[in-house]
């Protein structure tokens, strides 16, 4: 130990050394926290849209091929399940002389907040989405106008105009939702449309606390059949979630090459070493310095490297995630990104890939720079430095 | 058996052949000048000796061990225990002060610092160097420079001393000085010793003289 730090402190004599340390660890650093800030926008992403997407959809689907479906048809079969109806149909929401395309969800208040945990509060009006009250100028207790395409002969396939009250503004956590989204009283639509009472063209399914999603959603799987159609809430999402997926994995690979490039640094700092305090290398090894303590001096340099780099890289990813929280400048447009605000979420497997990938490459160099050493005899290297 | 044997020793630096078969034998305690040209081959050999390089050819014994046949370590550990280099460019390093370069060979070889310690400020002081140790290198003079030098060759108590050119950056006085207190340290630590020169002057202060000539030993 006392020769390790006797090396150490030779190493790091002189200011150029200490501070072409601190550059190649902060560019290693920096590397590290441009990957793990990647990784944890997109496993950001993709928790925030699914958290959202179960908090306003329950935990499965159930739709029909053929649209509308009678619930009791299907309900015997779910016992066990919560489960809530749906009837949804498009439309037109007008207010202060601007409307939106919206889709208007017919709901069971009780049930459908006991399954998407959303709690809506309806009276004779509608709930809408916080994007769209804005759009739309609307706020508690105004009117809005809905325009729906009535597909009955006796109304000569004309429209359906229908005022209601805003009873309530929600929040679903994803723009798309909060901009489209119109709830009203199932039993309202079902009067509007002259519907059979059990007609739905959507179910919504909760599972029971405590039970593993994988397993309930295979049991329902045995029981839902064809012409009835079983989906996981993030199925309208799905394709979106498998191209996050893809890219995660091509941006992780993409991005060592910025790894790669933060390695120069640390190369060129051991080719500095090498050059600039070989002598002093020689001269320990012909006081009893033997290759394996050199050897040894290097695998704690690098490891030190590595280990400060990586804190230093979850430090600055910390400051990154504070940033595109705090800063409007950084924040992403929802309309594009689905999500109105992304966040840096990392689990154990992500600074696992990171840091092991990290390591690797250090491991790589260290490797070199030993076999490199290893060739040099001590005349040879006594020689060569001290003439 | 002698101190140190060598028989046949051979060693090429790419086709140049630097020695061509030296036999050579060393009593413990002796002393010896290894005198030759520039390019003669005689540091080679001298590192030889020191365990920093191996020979192509020939058997180098030490103390009855095989050199060549030491592992890395063990090469190591006899540098480290057993030889005292004494270079001509005093080598001190730049980042220590004269103490801590003192006090470098015990801690590589993890010996006792304590002791070491003792042992080192009794040479300093008998040396005349003794104000040098809170100092760095470049804040003293050549001379103490080079007993600073010697004061670390013999830190450990090395069984060989092994010397090259160690006044070959002196005036004549501070030469004289450095190899009449060579050979007495040797004789007072019962130290053999090598010491490789090119000048006769710093050869006649030591028993036994050795002619090196392009890689042979002449006389």
């Amino acid at each position: 130990m006392g020769s390790t730090w006797s090396i150490f402190k030779i190493i790091s004599e002189g200011r150029a050394a200490t501070r072409f340390l601190v550059a190649a660890l902060l560019s290693f650093s920096f590397s590290i926290a441009v990957i793990l800030s990647t990784i944890g926008l997109m496993d950001g992403f993709e928790n925030s849209l699914r958290k959202s997407l179960k908090g306003s959809s329950g935990d499965f689907q159930i739709t029909s091929s053929k649209g509308y479906f009678l619930i009791e048809k299907i309900t015997d079969s779910l016992e066990g399940y919560k489960w809530s109806p749906i009837m949804q149909v498009e439309s037109f929401a007008v207010a202060n002389e601007t409307n939106k395309g919206v889709l208007v969800k017919g709901i069971e208040t009780k049930s459908f907040n006991q399954v998407t945990g959303l709690n809506l509060e309806l009276e004779k009006g509608v709930a809408i989405g916080v994007v769209l009250a804005k759009e739309l100028g609307l706020k508690l207790g105004d009117e809005l106008l809905l325009t729906f395409a009535s597909d009955k002969m006796r109304d000569q396939a004309g429209a359906i105009l229908k005022k209601y009250t805003v009873d309530s503004i929600v929040r679903h956590g994803i723009y798309e939702k909060d901009l489209r989204f119109v709830y009203i009283s199932r039993s309202e639509l079902l009067d509007t449309f002259k519907y059979k009472d059990g007609a739905v063209n959507k179910l919504l399914l909760s599972k029971n606390e405590g039970q593993d999603f994988e397993f309930a959603f295979s049991k329902l799987e045995q029981v839902v059949s064809h012409p009835y159609k079983l989906e996981p809430y993030w199925a309208e999402y799905k394709t979106l979630l498998k191209a996050v997926e893809v890219e995660k994995a091509s941006i992780s690979l993409i991005l060592q090459i910025i790894v790669v490039v933060a390695i120069f640094n640390v190369i060129a700092f051991i080719i500095y070493i090498m050059e600039k305090k070989s002598q002093e290398f020689f001269l320990l090894r012909a006081f009893g310095a033997s290759i394996s303590t050199i050897s040894r001096f290097w695998k704690v340099l690098l490891f030190f490297v590595w280990f400060a780099s990586s804190v230093i890289a979850v430090g600055m990813t910390w400051i990154f995630n504070l940033i595109i929280g705090k800063l409007p400048v950084f924040q992403l447009p929802g309309d594009i990104y689905v999500l109105s605000k992304l966040e840096i979420q990392l689990g154990l497997e992500d600074y696992l890939l990171v840091f092991s990938l990290a390591f690797l490459w250090i491991f790589l160099i260290g490797t070199v720079t030993m076999w490199r050493m290893k060739k040099k005899t001590v005349l040879s290297g006594l020689r060569q430095e001290f003439k | 058996m002698s101190f140190i044997e060598c028989t046949n020793v051979q060693k090429n630096f790419g086709a140049t052949k630097v020695l061509r078969g030296i036999d050579f034998s060393l009593e413990a305690r002796e002393q010896v000048a290894l005198v030759g040209a520039s390019g003669s081959g005689k540091s080679t050999f001298l590192y030889l000796l020191g365990g920093l390089d191996t020979a192509d050819e020939g058997v180098v014994k030490v103390n009855s061990k095989e050199l060549s046949k030491l592992s890395d370590q063990g090469l190591a550990n006899y540098r480290n225990n057993a030889v005292g280099f004494i270079f001509q460019f005093h080598f001190l390093l730049p980042s220590m002060n004269c103490l801590d370069n003192l006090l470098l060979p015990a801690k590589i070889g993890n010996h006792s610092i304590k002791k070491t310690k003792e042992h080192v400020l009794e040479l300093v002081d008998r040396l005349g160097v003794s104000h040098c140790l809170k100092k760095y290198p470049y804040e003293i003079s050549g001379g103490e420079q080079q007993r600073i030098n010697i004061v670390r060759a013999l830190s450990l108590k090395p069984s060989l001393l092994l010397c090259d050119e160690p006044t070959g950056n002196l005036d004549s006085k501070n030469s004289e000085l450095v190899s009449s207190t060579l050979s007495e340290l040797a004789k007072d630590y019962n130290s053999a010793m090598i010491v490789v020169t090119h000048d006769n002057n710093v050869a006649s202060h030591f028993p036994r003289k050795i002619v090196i000539e392009d890689g042979r030993i002449i006389s």
